[in-house]
């Protein structure tokens, strides 16, 4: 099957880029946690949960965000039955690890330990645009170009979703990685094949 | 008392991540849940492990938390009975 | 939209209630429960009941026991075409290990590997989405069998009661110092479990040494609510079992019984409810088998599902344990009495933390 990209973009420590635009830079010496902040504000993202979100949800949060604001009012109205399928390496790592210290100093916060599934991120972007469509978060190393490409496809011709947005979602202590795209089946000369140009930018984030 | 619910304050700012507010911004009236603060059932369980962590005082069932958090007022009287 | 259909079978359990899924069945049967109390110590030091293994486990040998158990029910020179894939299903996978500080050793990954390799699959992946997981698992694993991707699907799913989840449930207030009652109106809180559970779904019934049941594939859906709390108004839960019953061109009258995820959470068992009021169910008989094993997280959705295959391989379905008196605002039809008849198909159902819910439908084999 091939599929048609309505909207794609990547979101790192230095850079936010959105259909071919780059909407966010990092200036010389901006710490990542500052870049996110500004991005925040510059995206006029003005999201008050935004700010209980740990670091996974928050980068997954600000680029879906950008993509969707750039969609036709067609396409946002499509969005309730959009399926959101997401995929990264570290899992919830990065909030797991600070519920773990809390657990070691006798005291467990909830809205830390509320965090400690990665498919949370799925559930803040489906709370925010009102997506009410398929769900699936995987773990593997390196995207799973292949499974989730198949699976999209599978979304597709089975009628269970016309649109996915689809990507990698990878974040821990300052580092991130995402790279996403909306899509939708194919069948124009742009159209592609294979998903595997959309994740050429990500990243799994530990030890790298 | 006024110390108490400055303390307060700052504290349900830093353990609920209110980063667009500040201290000055909460109404010792204010509802902190519902329309108010817009603070959700998962802050209120943060309020309670802020109770004991800050104040060593336990609340075992979180209904009751209902009427401690209804504001900043209602929250210092409760700690204030606690400590008496 | 034509039915698509797989097989699901060589269903395995290691859970508290024993080492075969035929075992778990006849203690479940028998009234038996792995719930036990004084099984952890929690944060304010009272002792909690738990459904645990008397040992303190291994996440690998569980899953490589189970899945052993799964294997030794297929046909192998049938499963071993070189088009096989191998899902893992879990929350928090081998989460001890960050005690040790040992990022890499509880990547969820190297666990998938690991089981992938004892499986000989060609490629191995993770689904991890909170409670529906298991659930999820089998759903996309019908999916790809039905894409014509692979040929069979070996989804196992575990998660263990380690500190790290019990200290979190209970900042959630979640936990009930009681073994927990689904859909009782005493009930308060959750149980946890620990649990390994695995199934083969295929493209060909020729695949399992015992006959298969059918499996028709499910969906998924999100409340777009909260991402800890129930929709007040079951809306995920709704969509997603409208949908999985569309997409199989039934209707609700034509399952015979619900497998439903009853927590024995004020606000889930409620919310459940209320969803299948909405959908006119309230008749159909259910049950929430987390009375025998407890919550078991990743692994919920297969152990509850191989549950409910060996109540269709024996036209039984056993009692919601822990429950007496009716406690949530809709009527439901909670078994209280082992159901002896024949029985076509039911529906399992899950919901999870993020909003997230999913179901699937799984009938007897139609020669």
């Amino acid at each position: 099957m091939s599929f048609e990209i309505i909207a794609s973009g990547s979101f790192n420590n230095t850079s936010l880029e959105a259909n071919g635009q780059v909407l966010a830079s990092a200036a010389e010496g901006c710490s990542p946690k500052e870049f996110l902040r500004e991005v925040y504000k510059d995206m006029s993202i003005d999201y008050v949960k935004f700010h209980k979100m740990d670091l996974l949800c928050k980068i997954g949060v600000v680029l879906s965000d950008a993509l969707i604001r750039e969609l036709s009012l067609d396409q946002k109205e499509a969005l309730e039955e959009m399926a959101v399928v997401l995929n990264n390496s570290t899992s919830s790592l990065h909030s797991d690890v600070k519920h773990q210290a809390s657990v070691e100093e006798g005291q467990s916060s909830p809205a830390i330990f509320v965090y400690t599934l990665p498919n949370i991120v799925v559930g803040e972007i489906c709370i925010k645009h009102k997506i009410y469509g398929e769900n699936l978060f995987l773990v593997s190393d390196a995207p799973a170009t292949e499974l989730l490409s198949d699976y999209a496809a599978s979304l597709f011709a089975t009628g269970k979703a016309k649109q996915c947005m689809v990507g990698w979602v990878d974040a821990l202590d300052d580092k991130w990685s995402a790279s996403l795209a909306i899509i939708q089946e194919g069948s124009t000369e742009n159209s592609i094949n294979s998903l595997e140009g959309i994740f050429s930018e990500a990243q799994g984030v530990l030890n790298n | 008392m006024e110390n108490l619910k400055q303390e307060l304050k700052n504290f349900i700012v830093t353990h609920l991540n209110l980063e667009e507010m500040t201290a000055a911004d909460i109404q010792d009236d204010d509802p902190l849940f519902g329309d108010g603060l817009g603070l959700d059932s998962i802050d209120a369980l943060e309020l309670i492990v802020m109770l004991e962590k800050e104040y060593n005082i336990k609340v075992r069932d979180p209904e009751k938390g209902k009427a401690i958090f209804q504001s900043v007022n209602s929250l210092a009287e409760f700690v204030q009975a606690q400590a008496e | 939209m034509g039915r698509s259909v797989t097989f699901i079978g060589a269903e395995n359990i290691i859970s508290p209630l024993g080492t075969t899924a035929e075992e778990n069945y006849s203690k479940v049967l028998a009234g038996q429960s792995g719930i036990q109390e004084g099984r952890f110590l929690d944060r304010d030091g009272d002792l909690m009941p738990a459904s645990t293994f008397p040992e303190k486990q291994s996440i690998h040998k569980l899953l490589k026991s189970c899945i052993e158990g799964s294997l030794a029910g297929l046909n192998r020179e049938e499963f071993d075409n070189g088009r096989t894939l191998f899902i893992l299903s879990s929350t928090k996978g081998d989460i001890e290990k960050l005690k040790d500080r040992d990022l890499p050793a509880a990547s969820l990954q190297q666990l998938a590997d690991q089981m992938g390799e004892l499986v000989g699959a060609g490629k191995s992946i993770t689904v991890s989405q909170a409670c529906i997981s298991g659930v999820l698992a089998m759903i996309m694993a019908h999916d790809l069998v039905v894409a014509g991707k692979y040929d069979s699907v070996l989804v196992a799913g575990s998660d263990l009661v380690s500190e790290f989840v019990h200290a979190g449930f209970h900042s959630l207030f979640a936990i009930s110092g009681k073994p927990c009652r689904p859909y009782d109106k005493d009930r308060n809180g959750v149980s946890l479990g620990e649990a390994a559970a695995s199934v083969v779904i295929s493209k060909n019934a020729s695949t399992f040494k015992s006959e298969p049941l059918d499996f028709l594939g499910g969906t998924s859906s999100n409340d777009a609510n909260h991402i800890s709390g129930p929709s007040r108004t079951g809306e995920g839960l709704v969509r997603s079992v409208t949908k999985t019953l569309k997409n199989s061109g039934l209707t609700s009258a034509d399952i015979d019984f619900i497998n439903a995820h009853g927590t024995a959470t004020t606000f889930n068992d409620e919310m459940e409810s209320i969803a299948f009021d909405r959908m006119e169910m309230n008749t159909t008989p259910l049950i929430s088998l987390k009375g025998y094993f407890g919550h078991t997280l990743g692994a919920a959705g297969i152990i509850e599902t191989a549950i409910s295959l060996q109540s269709l391989r024996t036209n039984s379905v056993p009692v919601n344990i822990g429950y007496t008196e009716e406690g949530t605002s809709k009527t439901l039809n909670i078994v209280t009495d082992t159901l002896e008849k024949p029985l076509k198909r039911f529906l399992k159902t899950a919901s999870g933390f993020g909003g997230c819910n999913a179901s699937c439908i799984i009938q007897q084999h139609e020669l």
